[in-house]
This record gives structure tokens, C-alpha cells and sequence, in this order.
């Protein structure tokens, strides 16, 4: 059985005002929110631009806001979001340059996780079942940006290092395979005044990432390690960080 | 006389594992390169494939020719894209008598291939991965690897890029220039912008996967590609660590790939004639589940996290044994088949074999513009990924 869904898009083409588009979509319920976008596309209107490729939760790209809230539409059934007849509000992921309807440039964001430079491929595994070492496997993180829209810190100050990135040198500066220099020189980054302590612990980051990364207690865990250090310079001890850093 | 490759424009039509290894071995040898994407980049077969690194292993028993290509590829693949793929190795597992009955030609057909493996016991099979059925009898271990199809395109774009080729994605071909019997360029339609303009080159190269006839009937040609969708369920969990093969004969649900956080099953196989929006069956998706389960029997147990579908772009004749289609990929020239000048078409193949793919393709159009610049793909370590977007 299909039901019929009204998407409301937010358009925007450049050289034009925005404007809210409504399509009406006849899908089977446990199809995806990312599904009926495709079905406009392919059916009712090829102006309509919006960025995918994996369709499985694993490359990052599709992701948009549906009703307020962050989601990747490409895991996320109609059902979960809508009941029959009703509708769907779908605009571009916030703080985000918005290139074309719900296509946003990422390179803003892409250059804060390059100053990472946290390597995607992990030798050690975030969840490592059991140990291994004839195999790595790709981080868990998924670079889709969700968290740095849900941010309303990053909503306020482009600056601000935000979630991702921050949560990828908590990652870095635990991976026995980064080179001493460089956790040196992305703790100078986290422990600054555009790094952790900036986060205002809304933990939305942590409510939307559809990875699992949780980002919110990342940061937390990157204070409680700065702190201490601060604490240990005042009594005149040496730093303990896993970076092995004296405190910047 | 040879000439200088940078004299030469060439427009490449698509934005998959194809087009973007084209425009990158096209850029490195120094031609004017520019590729048009309709949509993102990656957003048609190559970003919905299986992301599976092939070793070559499932195609050693009835299609040499590409477990060769994938073998080789494999290797190459690892030293020039290291960010984009897990070295994760995959089993062939056995789990029942037929299986067992496939082994010795499978490991002939390893040998043969040159295709390094292992043999292990049910049990320490069952060591290395837990989650593998109880009825586990054997398993035979080969190089297979888990790629990420977008961030390998944005890799070779990434790279494509910093060698000066422009990449013009949401920029959909609408039509083909011709004068007489030459393709001289194209008319693209700019979704972001909503205009049409005129791209014009020396030649052009249809790299447009399922969508490749659709593009050659522009020219006036046919180009026997058979849009052959698949369907794929990931599943929540990472319920093994290396791919997870059926050893037998290619069929439904016969593999696992694990990647990230999920397990993906694959695949089926059926033709259609348009690949713009695929309905899913549901009586794949089930197939998925059970064949799955055949091998590991938790993924029956554990929520599916997307289910998705895509047309492979084969080549051969509709009507034909779909997995009868050789898996190998072909490069028309179209010169020498339909006397159209300044066309070249690549299909077939599969991601994992994209940058050999390339170096035919480009091989092809050196040798028609009389341009003496060998390929240096091979060694040529790409840009990361996200390099795409900050150059």
C-alpha cells in the first residue's frame, strides 16, 4: 500500500529569492525520506538538486534537515517522520553555505577536519570486536555534518572548531599511529579559544549524529583532560596528556 | 608526428568511478579535461555499489579475464588511494556439501589467476569470525578490501582538479554537437544556475554507466550496455570484520561486506530500461535476509539500516543470462565501429577496476589524436578525498 506525502522543499537557486516548493508523493511508508526525493527528481521536477551517493548511512552525503531536525534521509523511513497525508518539511543542513536548493558546500567544513588530519582509515577500531591485526577498518565518523548544523554554537560563530572536528582529535590524540608532532599541534588547536572550551554543551551534536560518534562527550572527555592539565601546571607538576604535550 | 596532449580538449560525460578515473589519467597525461555530472558526484552506480574491493576471487572459476583485471587492480588501488579503503581481506566460506564440492575448483581457479589465498578450517574460521554459521565447513581466505565509492571518486576528482581538469557537477548533457560525422562538443543544462550553454572539445568520452545509451543514441550510435539493477540491504552492526563470500556459484545474497558501523548483504540481478528510479522488490530485500543468514545467521536477527538499489552497466544484449554477462569492461571507438569521429564510449567494468578502466580508455584517445604521453596512473598516489572540495 502507498501512502501520499507532501514534501515541502526549500528552494534556492542562486540570483533568485528562496521559495518553499510543495510536491505531492505516493511511496510505500517504509521507504526512505530520500527515496521520495529521487522519485521528484525523476518524475516531477529536474531542477531540483540535493546531494547522495551510498544510500546506506556510510558516505555522509545526503544528509538535510526534515522537520527542524537533522536527519540522513537515506536510513530514515517516511513512516518515522510523517503519517499518511501528511508532510515533510526538508531544507538545507543549517550554518552551511547553501549552494543550490538542499545542496550546501561542504568546503568550509572539510577544511576544519582537514586541520585534523585525522587519517579515515583506523588500524585500531572504535569497537574492535576482538583483536586483530590483519585488518583496519574505516572510522566511525562519516563526515556528514550534522552535528555542526545542530550546533548552536557553530550557528553563532564560524570559528568555533564544532563537533566533527573536535570529536576526530579526541580519535587522534588515542591513535597510537599519529606521529607525536602532529597530536602536538591539533591539542594547540583544541585547547584554544575557537576549540573545546567554546562548546556551550547543548549536546544536540550528540542527539543527531547518526553514527553514534557522540561528539557532545567527546569534548567533555578533551575538557576534563585540559583541565586537569591546568590543574597539574599550578602545582608545578608535568602535563599528562595522551599528546604528552606541555599545555599550550 | 606526435602532438602535445595539451593541445587537445576532451569532455567527459559522467561523474562515477569511471568518469572521474578518466578525467584524472586524462588530466596527468596533460589533455584540457572537463567532466559533467547531471547529479553529485558518485550519485548514480558507483555510490550505491556493493563497496566491495574485489580480489578477483569470486570471478576465478568462470571469468578469468576479470578476476585478472580485479587482482591487479586490487593491488594498485591499495598504494594509490590509501584513504579510501579498508584492508580488510574476505573469506569464501563453506557451509554445505555443495560447497564444499566448488572448493577445488575455486582454489584452481585462484591459482590460475594468480589470486593469493589461505585455507582454514571451519573452526578457525569461525575463530576469526565469530559470528559465521555453525555449519561453517571451510573457508579460503583472499585479498578482498572495502572501498568507499564517493571519497574514491573525490580522490581521483581531488586530483583530476589540482592537474587543472574543471569538474562541473549538476551539469546534465542535453544534447551532442555534431559536425558531419564528428562529436564536437556538447549542449549541458546547469541545474544550479538553470541555463544552457555549449561545451565544446576535440572529443568526447560517454562515460555515463547505465545511462551510456542514452548518451551514444545523442551521436546516433547504440552501445549494447544492459542497465542490470541489484539490490543491497545494510544491516545494523558490524557482524564481521572481513568480507564474507558464498563458495559456489555466483548467485543471489552471496556476499557480506562490512563496513563502518553495518554489514552490507548483495545482491540480486534483473535488467530494466530506465535506471533513473529503480522500485525496489521486496522479494529480493527477503532474499537478501535469508541467503544472508545462510552464512551469518545473526543478520536475520539485527534491523536493516538502508536498503537500496542500482543498475550495474554491462555490457552484452538484453535477453541474454544477465549473469552470463562477462563482468570486463569495453571502450568503443566509435570511429571504427559506427564511423562517428571524436566519440569514445566506456562500459562495463566495475569500480574496482576503474583506473585500468581508464588507462584503456585514455590509451584509445592518445592513439587517435596521434598524442605520444604514456599513462602514469599506477604509480600516481591521489589527493585525499577531501581535497574535492578545497581545490
Amino acid at each position: 500500500m502507498t501512502w501520499t506525502v507532501t514534501y515541502e522543499i526549500a528552494r534556492y537557486k542562486p540570483g533568485e529569492p528562496p521559495r518553499t516548493d510543495t510536491f505531492k508523493v505516493e511511496i510505500e511508508p517504509h521507504r526512505t525520506v530520500l527515496d521520495g526525493i529521487e522519485m521528484i527528481w525523476a518524475y516531477q521536477d529536474r531542477t531540483l538538486t540535493f546531494r547522495h551517493a551510498c544510500h546506506h548511512a556510510s558516505c555522509g552525503s545526503c544528509a538535510f534537515v526534515v522537520n527542524g531536525v537533522e536527519v540522513l534521509p537515506c536510513i530514515v523511513e517516511i513512516q518515522s517522520v510523517v503519517e499518511n497525508g501528511g508532510t515533510l518539511r526538508c531544507e538545507p543542513l543549517y550554518s552551511f553555505p547553501v549552494v543550490s536548493d538542499l545542496v550546501v558546500d561542504m568546503g568550509p567544513f572539510f577544511e576544519k577536519m582537514r586541520m585534523m588530519e585525522m587519517p579515515i582509515i583506523t588500524p585500531t577500531g572504535p569497537l574492535p570486536q576482538q583483536p586483530a591485526d590483519d585488518y583496519n577498518r574505516f572510522e566511525n565518523c562519516i563526515e556528514c555534518g550534522m552535528c555542526m548544523s545542530a550546533c548552536p554554537v557553530v550557528a553563532t560563530d564560524p570559528n568555533y572548531l564544532g563537533p566533527a572536528p573536535l570529536a576526530a582529535a579526541h580519535r587522534i590524540i588515542q591513535r597510537p599511529d599519529i606521529p607525536e608532532e602532529t597530536k602536538q599541534r591539533i591539542w594547540e588547536l583544541v585547547d584554544s579559544d575557537n576549540g573545546l572550551w567554546r562548546c556551550h554543551v547543548a549536546m544536540e551534536c550528540t542527539a543527531v549524529c547518526p553514527s553514534d560518534v557522540d561528539p557532545g562527550g567527546k569534548i567533555m572527555d578533551l575538557r576534563r583532560l585540559a583541565t586537569a592539565n591546568r590543574i597539574r601546571k599550578l602545582l608545578g607538576l608535568k602535563p599528562k596528556l595522551p599528546v604528552g604535550v606541555e599545555d599550550a | 608526428m606526435n602532438t602535445q596532449a595539451s593541445k587537445y580538449s576532451v569532455l567527459v560525460i559522467g561523474g562515477g568511478s569511471t568518469g572521474a578515473a578518466v578525467a584524472h589519467d586524462l588530466a596527468l597525461r596533460g589533455f584540457k579535461t572537463t567532466l559533467v555530472e547531471r547529479g553529485e558526484i558518485a550519485s548514480g552506480t558507483t555510490g550505491r555499489n556493493h563497496c566491495l574491493l574485489h580480489s578477483g576471487a569470486r570471478y576465478c572459476v568462470k571469468d578469468k579475464e576479470s578476476a585478472i583485471e580485479c587482482i591487479e587492480e586490487n593491488m594498485i588501488l591499495r598504494k594509490i588511494m590509501p584513504d579510501s579503503m579498508e584492508l580488510n581481506g574476505g573469506l569464501f566460506v563453506a557451509v554445505n556439501d555443495s560447497d564444499m564440492a566448488y572448493m577445488p575448483l575455486f582454489i584452481e581457479g585462484c591459482e590460475e589467476t594468480g589470486i593469493p589465498y589461505k585455507q582454514y578450517t571451519g573452526e578457525e574460521a569461525r575463530r576469526l569470525e565469530p559470528y559465521l554459521s555453525e555449519k561453517t565447513l571451510a573457508a579460503v581466505w583472499v585479498p578482498d578490501g572495502v572501498f568507499e565509492p564517493m571519497r574514491m571518486c573525490m580522490a581521483f576528482l581531488a586530483t583530476a582538479k589540482k592537474n587543472g581538469a574543471l569538474v562541473l557537477p549538476y551539469t546534465e548533457v542535453k544534447g551532442l554537437h555534431m559536425e558531419g560525422n564528428r562529436v564536437t562538443g556538447a549542449r549541458v543544462w546547469d541545474r544550479i544556475q538553470k541555463r544552457e550553454y555549449d561545451l565544446y572539445a576535440d572529443l568526447v568520452v560517454n562515460a555515463a554507466g547505465p545511462w551510456a545509451e542514452n548518451i551514444a543514441r545523442m551521436a546516433g550510435v547504440d552501445v549494447p550496455v544492459v542497465p542490470t539493477p541489484g539490490v543491497m540491504t545494510s544491516m545494523t552492526g558490524r557482524l564481521c570484520q572481513r568480507v564474507i563470500n558464498r563458495m559456489n556459484v555466483s548467485s543471489d545474497g552471496d556476499i557480506i561486506v562490512p563496513q563502518r558501523q553495518t554489514s552490507i548483504i548483495g545482491t540480486s540481478s534483473w535488467t530494466v530500461d530506465d535506471a533513473d528510479y529503480i522500485e525496489i522488490p521486496e522479494d529480493h530485500v527477503q532474499l537478501m535476509y535469508q541467503r544472508g543468514s545462510e552464512m551469518i545467521p545473526q543478520v536475520g536477527k539485527v534491523k536493516p539500516r538502508g536498503i537500496f538499489v542500482v543498475a550495474r552497466p554491462l555490457i552484452g544484449r538484453k535477453g541474454q543470462d544477465e549473469r552470463e554477462i562477462a563482468r570486463t569492461f569495453e571502450a568503443f571507438d566509435h570511429a571504427v565501429s559506427d564511423n562517428v569521429e571524436g566519440f569514445v564510449t566506456i562500459s562495463g567494468g566495475k569500480t574496482t577496476t576503474a583506473r585500468a578502466m581508464a588507462e584503456t580508455t585514455v590509451n584509445v584517445i592518445a592513439d587517435k589524436l596521434d598524442v605520444e604521453a604514456p599513462c602514469q596512473t599506477r604509480d600516481t598516489v591521489l589527493l585525499s578525498y577531501r581535497d574535492y572540495y578545497l581545490i
